[in-house]
């Protein structure tokens, strides 16, 4: 949801929503379907996997490799039905919120062929090119192209080309290498098109077939009122708006905003307290972009270029966005301190990481507000870009009978605090240890657990008393006499 | 509240936490924050929400250029409003650290707990406690304290 916030923002100019692109000359329209996104957003290794979704109360599958489908296994078959003719299968949600991440990437990357881009068709992209095929060399050429960066991105795709955006989805997902220049051969195109494709549901594509219906001629030999009273509306709303009869109105995509500016130096220099103020303008410069988009940064980049070695790049995130020029120029000074130059600075670029809509700061009615000065966000932000990004941590509490896995990882939850005396310290490797000068107390608790998930624990765990001083949590494996381990002290 | 204090503890896991458990109750209770600066094991959360210290507002930090960044995060931390209580493990820290220390604990309002092993004269605490350890306690020591408390023991049964 939040990169879905992201490209809104406000100040842009609000679109209308039967935009399409103005010219006199008809357009062209080339989709772009991507028929393993499901699978490619999720980054799945080819292999036996599948990408599953609820539907109608059943689990199915929605998307599956090449392997899979070589054992029977196909889109819509319930989880169950797969995995018996599929023992190894290996079974992944969907994620659609990756695949629309995915989908804006591609729009990003195919803004270099056109700057008319649509998402409003399923798995695929729209691409208005009629302007673009004498740039690029014809629609072969514009093809082919396309087609590499799809394959640079590590996407397969399918590609139809027609006047219509309908038509040219429909291409795409057939997988024929038909195309359709002028509206004129449109029709005698499509027309061999079985039914199936037009993205009907299976319930009407039966009862099509039923009536002999096959391929798109077929619904064309028929007479329009019939079809209406017989399949609804909505099929000969598809039907028109493949040929271009009815015209379906698109979104235009457009690419989130991004900032990048560089500055030169007049001398080339290594001291700090010379080109940080470039930086510092820089910096300014990016906090009035944000002002007018009403965003904040939730990190930028920041890379000096050397005239006699690889450019240093400096990746600044931040762990609450801000558009203080201020704040961020004490973080990267603080960085730039500390680095080590190769040479002589010559050139500087800075360039926002990913843009967020500005949130302000709430503030609290009854509490007096907290004195001036930074706040803790800013304090975590000076230490982890100085220490590294895993050296703080947060102490939290997990639902687990394991000592080692009850403590300092993620989730909430509190019932293991409710259970037996624990220790203070936890030793974050049980040690083995002697029994020299050891008193080991007879009350003892048993822990036995985790048998579900390969790491299982069969422990008897007792107090002990050592002759210097510290109370000992120990144990040794349930039922053995084997050794005694040290888990924990009791602080 | 803002200074710093010394406890000498000869070996960990004596009870040198338990000691300090009702400071950090209170003090996450007046909603300020509890650092644990490169701690030599684990806190362990469940048995600090046994005693009932909310660990919401607790933050551990791993310093592993200790030389370099040690002096520099307790000092940041100290100075900051936020922060209630900072432990640290300081092997040995030079005077003029202490003394920044010192000086960024009482800005900022906040106590510094720093443990040490051994009794070296000369640092810059404003009290210094030695603990040791008999059956079923504390024995207590106050080595060094402002207002003229130095010298006294006491036994605590922890």
């Amino acid at each position: 949801m939040a990169l879905a916030r992201a490209y809104n923002f406000p100040s842009l100019p609000t679109e209308r929503p039967c935009e399409t692109p103005a010219s006199a000359i008809p357009p062209l329209w080339l989709a772009l379907h991507f028929p393993a996104l499901a699978l490619e957003a999720l980054e799945i290794p080819p292999g036996l996997a599948a990408v599953i979704e609820a539907k109608a109360g059943r689990v199915r599958i929605h998307a599956c490799t090449p392997a899979v489908a070589g054992y029977g296994v196909a889109a819509g078959m319930v989880l169950s039905e797969a995995q018996m003719l599929c023992p190894g299968l290996a079974a992944a949600n969907r994620n659609r919120e990756a695949e629309r991440r995915a989908l804006a990437r591609l729009a990003e990357r195919c803004l270099e062929f056109t700057p008319w881009i649509s998402l409003d068709f399923e798995d695929a992209l729209q691409l208005e090119v009629r302007g673009s095929l004498l740039l690029f060399g014809g629609p072969e050429a514009l093809i082919g192209k396309v087609r590499q960066a799809c394959a640079a991105s590590g996407h397969s795709v399918s590609i139809g080309l027609a006047p219509t955006p309908s038509a040219a989805w429909l291409l795409a997902r057939s997988g024929t290498s038909a195309q359709a220049l002028g509206s004129e051969t449109l029709q005698s195109v499509l027309g061999e098109l079985p039914t199936g494709a037009l993205g009907i549901d299976d319930k009407l594509a039966s009862r099509l077939a039923c009536a002999g219906l096959r391929v798109l001629r077929d619904l064309w030999r028929m007479p329009r009122d019939g079809l209406v009273r017989r399949y609804g509306r909505d099929l000969l709303r598809l039907l028109d708006e493949a040929v271009g009869k009815r015209r379906r109105p698109l979104r235009q995509f457009h690419a989130p905003p991004k900032f990048r500016a560089e500055r030169e130096l007049a001398t080339e220099t290594e001291a700090l307290e010379y080109f940080f103020p470039l930086v510092e303008a820089l910096l300014v410069e990016f906090e009035d972009f944000l002002h007018h988009r009403d965003a904040a940064a939730g990190g930028l980049g920041l890379e000096l270029r050397h005239p006699c070695a690889a450019p240093t790049r400096i990746g600044l995130g931040l762990c609450r966005p801000s558009r203080d020029a201020r704040r961020i120029a004490g973080l990267l000074r603080e960085r730039l301190e500390r680095i080590a130059l190769p040479g002589p600075v010559r050139g500087l670029r800075l360039e926002s990481a990913y843009l967020q809509p500005f949130a302000p700061a709430s503030l609290d009615l009854f509490a007096a507000a907290a004195a001036s000065g930074e706040c803790w966000d800013e304090l975590i932000d000076r230490l982890r870009l100085r220490l590294g990004p895993q050296a703080l941590r947060q102490l939290e509490v997990r639902a687990d009978r394991r000592p080692e896995r009850a403590g300092s990882e993620a989730a909430s939850g509190g019932s293991e605090a409710e259970r037996a005396f624990r220790p203070l310290w936890l030793l974050p490797q049980p040690k083995p240890f002697s029994k020299l000068g050891i008193r080991i107390l007879p009350e003892c608790e048993r822990i036995e657990t985790g048998w579900w998930d390969g790491e299982p624990v069969r422990r008897d765990y007792h107090v002990a008393v050592d002759a210097a001083g510290p109370r000992l949590w120990v144990y040794r494996d349930s039922g053995t006499a084997g050794p005694w381990y040290l888990h924990g002290l009791f602080g | 509240m803002g200074a710093l204090t010394e406890i000498v503890a000869p070996v960990q896991g004596i009870g040198e936490l338990r000691l300090l458990l009702p400071l950090m109750q209170r003090i996450a209770e007046d909603g300020r924050r509890i650092v644990w600066v490169s701690p030599p094991f684990e806190p362990y959360a469940p048995a600090l929400v046994q005693a009932g210290v909310e660990i919401g507002r607790m933050l551990v930090l791993t310093v592993t250029n200790r030389r370099q960044d040690l002096g520099w995060a307790l000092e940041l931390l100290m100075r900051h409003s936020d922060t209630g209580l900072v432990l640290a493990w300081p092997q040995a820290l030079p005077p003029p650290v202490w003394r920044r220390l010192q000086l960024a604990a009482a800005e900022g309002h906040s106590l510094g707990v720093m443990f040490s092993r051994n009794v070296s004269d000369g640092t810059m605490a404003a009290l210094r406690l030695s603990i040791e350890a008999w059956e079923g306690g504390l024995d207590l020591r106050i080595l060094k304290a402002r207002g003229g408390f130095g010298g006294a023991r006491i036994r605590l049964a922890l």
